[in-house]
């Protein structure tokens, strides 16, 4: 038996290394973001061609899920600010279908690397976020994959696993000339994600009514301290990676339809960091400004624009 | 949880520490370990199927325990009746009731009646024929007085469900694996070299080779009137390989795993591609399978001591019922029928002395591959009307080029050249092996060569290997 163990460790001996290297080397920022072809509509790709590539300057950013991305309307929320204030501000929506705020953080220090923003919006739901962000590992850097912010997290192994094999897929492809020497660019300056789908009335009347069995429930949940730590831990970084620049962090309320409370359950968390922008009630009890259960239509966007207008304009000026 | 998952590895490697580290001591609480190890094997892909394993095994181990004490030979015969009721039953409601209904409603059909059939919706248990037919050799061979039951519940449990071999055998007899779970194991350094071998080797020829292969394959037999000519020569030959590397593979991997568990399971394939004649291609070919179909089914009818018609009428009753036993589609019966028509005539050939065969070994081995690769044809389609017209358009000159099936498969120059040495590398092997075992064929080589020999597989598994959207097992379906 002894003697078994004794080679089979002799012989992976040199895998190990090789994970070693893995994970010491940075992982090629290109690849990473057009790897995940497959998931929310290949925005990856997107993502990297605007942080990246993408010369035009980033002054707003919006981070958030797909929520975001069907909420403020990049463009024209620059031609007003353009038009009120007279400067050439430039806006961005940067969104990522589903939940995880360690995907927020990751886009967040990408972006930073590349722009100068003056002012973030993070996007917030009824309830934070508990768990990883199913492409984290595809994106994130090895520190931040293999020391999690806390070890008590369900994805923490498999996203070392996916992380690893992102970064050997990297290699791999690099060597078997798989790769294209360079990824077709993708000019597009803006991020919203335009709909002119309404969603269907009895179907936001029937979530509505479980939504707020589910509130209710929600309000009387123990341990919440200790299930949102991951979450507030995230938080957490992304205030200080703004706050080492001088940025003003904001919170921005987007909330699914038919969710009875007025403000997320996490307010007082938030209220730490940055102001928390609650959008008005008549936008979000409008049936007509659905696409669906959980998204604006560009008629519901169009309405948060307008609203974050002289928000905007006012974080501006306290600049 | 298949081998060549992430999932597999990590359950394999529990499994290991705690069966030789925890329970090493006491042989039940081996076994017992080692029956819930292979039941969470099982219900991995859904824990519903564990029903059916546990009425299996309880019925043959209460007919078991039955047909032996048993005072007269009509008791004895009843309760083999009963088992076979049983294990059939289930495989007949699981995976062949939509196909008969279907086929009883299409001869009404014909006759001018408009049938009403019912459909089943169930889901084909993962490896229900395996265990089936490992379970009924048990009674069988009780009732034939060629074994003795056994009175011990969990080492007979374990036996039917041995998670290495549940899903795609080989299909083990009770007399080869049952004792093995009554006497105390020990790692043996030789044992557990040679699984590894047989993990590494079987690993390669399933992701290396067969899975890439099935790029091949897929997109002529899932558009059969798409293609034409070297397009479909290509796929058929690629489909030859893929299958028998798939399934050879999950073989190696089978026997690999359950020599590290210390236990010995029998030879599925030796090289079958190497025969030189159709009733030798049986013999290296699903080994476990084919002996079953001879011992079981063959000879009970007679087998090859009888008349010339009766003999061919033996032949093709075995070849159908093992066709069917493929799964409930007409093209597995043709499939059997075809292979049943080739060891008749090669039977009858021989046995009449009507053409004396004296070729070299050289011209039968392709001549036999070729009418394999055909039988392949109508394993591999959808349906009859697609091998048919697959068969048809093997003839013509149109349509997508090779290169563009080759390309279909690889992603760049280096990627297509590395995996054609590969290629190369397992044929040699192949050649190499011929009817003595992978584990021996490495051990041959010298230090120097095992270990680079080790380095190239894992390398190629790792670079070459295909893991995203790969296929299932093949045989998983059976």
């Amino acid at each position: 038996m002894k003697k078994l163990i004794k080679r089979l460790c002799l012989f992976f001996l040199p895998f190990l290394l090789g994970i070693i290297y893995l994970v010491w080397t940075p992982l090629d920022r290109s690849f990473a973001y057009h790897y995940v072809t497959d998931d929310c509509a290949g925005h990856g790709s997107w993502v990297y061609n605007r942080v990246f590539r993408n010369s035009r300057p980033v002054d707003v950013a919006f981070l958030g899920s797909s929520r975001t991305i069907h909420a403020p309307m990049d463009q024209l929320l620059e031609d007003r600010l353009h038009q009120q204030t007279g400067d050439s501000l430039h806006v961005l929506t940067l969104g990522y279908c589903r939940l995880g705020l360690n995907m927020r953080y990751v886009f967040l220090r990408d972006l930073l690397k590349q722009k100068e923003p003056k002012v973030i919006v993070l996007e917030v739901r009824e309830d934070a976020s508990r768990y990883s962000h199913p492409v984290f590992p595809y994106l994130a850097e090895a520190e931040d994959v293999f020391k999690p912010v806390i070890w008590f997290n369900q994805s923490v192994f498999k996203d070392a696993y996916l992380a690893l094999e992102t970064r050997f897929e990297y290699h791999k492809r690099k060597w078997l000339k798989i790769t294209p020497p360079e990824y077709p660019f993708d000019p597009r300056p803006y991020g919203y994600g335009p709909s002119e789908v309404q969603a269907d009335t009895n179907m936001l009347r029937q979530k509505k009514a479980e939504r707020i069995n589910r509130a209710a429930r929600k309000l009387q949940e123990t341990g919440r301290d200790f299930h949102l730590r991951f979450a507030r831990k995230y938080l957490e970084k992304i205030h200080q990676l703004v706050e080492e620049q001088g940025i003003q962090l904001y919170f921005l309320y987007l909330p699914e339809y038919g969710w009875p409370l007025a403000e997320p359950m996490e307010i007082q968390t938030y209220q730490q960091y940055g102001q928390v922008w609650l959008p008005p009630k008549a936008i979000l009890d409008n049936p007509e400004n659905w696409m669906d259960d959980g998204h604006l239509n560009d008629r519901g966007a169009k309405a948060v624009t307008e609203w974050l207008m002289p928000l905007l304009a006012e974080a501006f000026s306290e600049k | 949880m298949a081998f060549n998952s992430i999932a597999f590895v990590v359950f394999f490697i529990l499994v290991l520490w705690l069966y030789w580290g925890v329970f090493s001591k006491r042989l039940g609480l081996q076994n017992l370990f080692l029956l819930a190890a292979s039941y969470l094997f099982y219900a991995w892909w859904d824990w519903r199927f564990l029903g059916l394993i546990l009425l299996s095994s309880f019925t043959d181990y209460t007919i078991g325990i039955g047909i032996e004490q048993a005072s007269s030979k009509k008791l004895k015969k009843g309760l083999l009746l009963i088992s076979l009721a049983v294990n059939l039953g289930i495989l007949a409601i699981f995976k062949y009731f939509n196909f008969f209904i279907a086929a009883f409603a299409e001869c009404l059909t014909q006759l001018g009646l408009q049938p009403h059939s019912p459909v089943l919706n169930v889901l084909l248990p993962v490896g229900i024929s395996f265990y089936t037919f490992q379970t009924l050799s048990y009674t069988i061979d009780i009732y034939r007085g060629v074994i003795k039951s056994t009175r011990t519940i969990v080492p007979f449990f374990t036996f039917v469900a041995f998670f290495p071999q549940l899903v795609a055998g080989p299909i083990e007899r009770a007399n080869h694996l049952l004792p093995q779970f009554l006497k105390p194991r020990s790692l043996a350094y030789p044992l557990a070299v040679s699984g590894c071998r047989l993990l590494l080797w079987g690993m390669f020829k399933k992701v290396v080779i067969a899975d890439r292969l099935a790029l091949l394959v897929d997109p002529v037999f899932g558009n059969p009137g798409d293609w034409h000519g070297p397009s479909i020569w290509l796929a058929t030959v690629a489909f030859a390989i893929q299958i028998y590397c798939d399934f050879s593979g999950y073989s190696d991997m089978a026997i690999g795993t359950a020599r590290l568990l210390g236990f010995d399971l029998m030879t599925n394939f030796r090289t079958p591609y190497l025969s030189a004649s159709f009733r030798e291609f049986w013999q290296r070919w699903h080994i476990s399978l084919s002996t079953w179909f001879r011992d079981y089914v063959y000879i009970p009818l007679g087998g090859s001591r009888v008349k010339p018609t009766r003999l061919v009428g033996n032949l093709l009753i075995t070849f159908l019922i093992s066709g069917l036993w493929h799964g409930a589609n007409w093209t597995f019966l043709v499939w059997g029928l075809w292979h049943g028509v080739l060891v008749s005539i090669e039977f009858l050939c021989s046995r009449q002395q009507l053409i004396k065969l004296s070729v070299s070994r050289w011209i039968a081995i392709p001549f036999v591959l070729i009418m394999t690769c055909v039988g392949w044809v109508f394993f591999r389609a959808s349906s009859i009307e697609a091998a048919l017209l697959l068969l048809k358009n093997a003839g013509t000159f149109s349509g997508p080029t090779l290169s563009y099936l080759w390309w279909h498969a690889f992603r760049s120059l280096p990627e297509a050249t590395g995996w054609a040495v590969m290629l190369g590398l397992f044929a040699l092997l192949e050649f190499k092996i011929d009817k003595s075992a992978p584990e021996y064929c490495i051990d041959q080589l010298p230090r120097i060569g095992r270990w680079l020999l080790y380095y190239v597989l894992t390398a190629a598994i790792l670079f070459l290997g295909q893991y995203n959207n790969a296929p299932a097992f093949i045989y998983f379906q059976f």
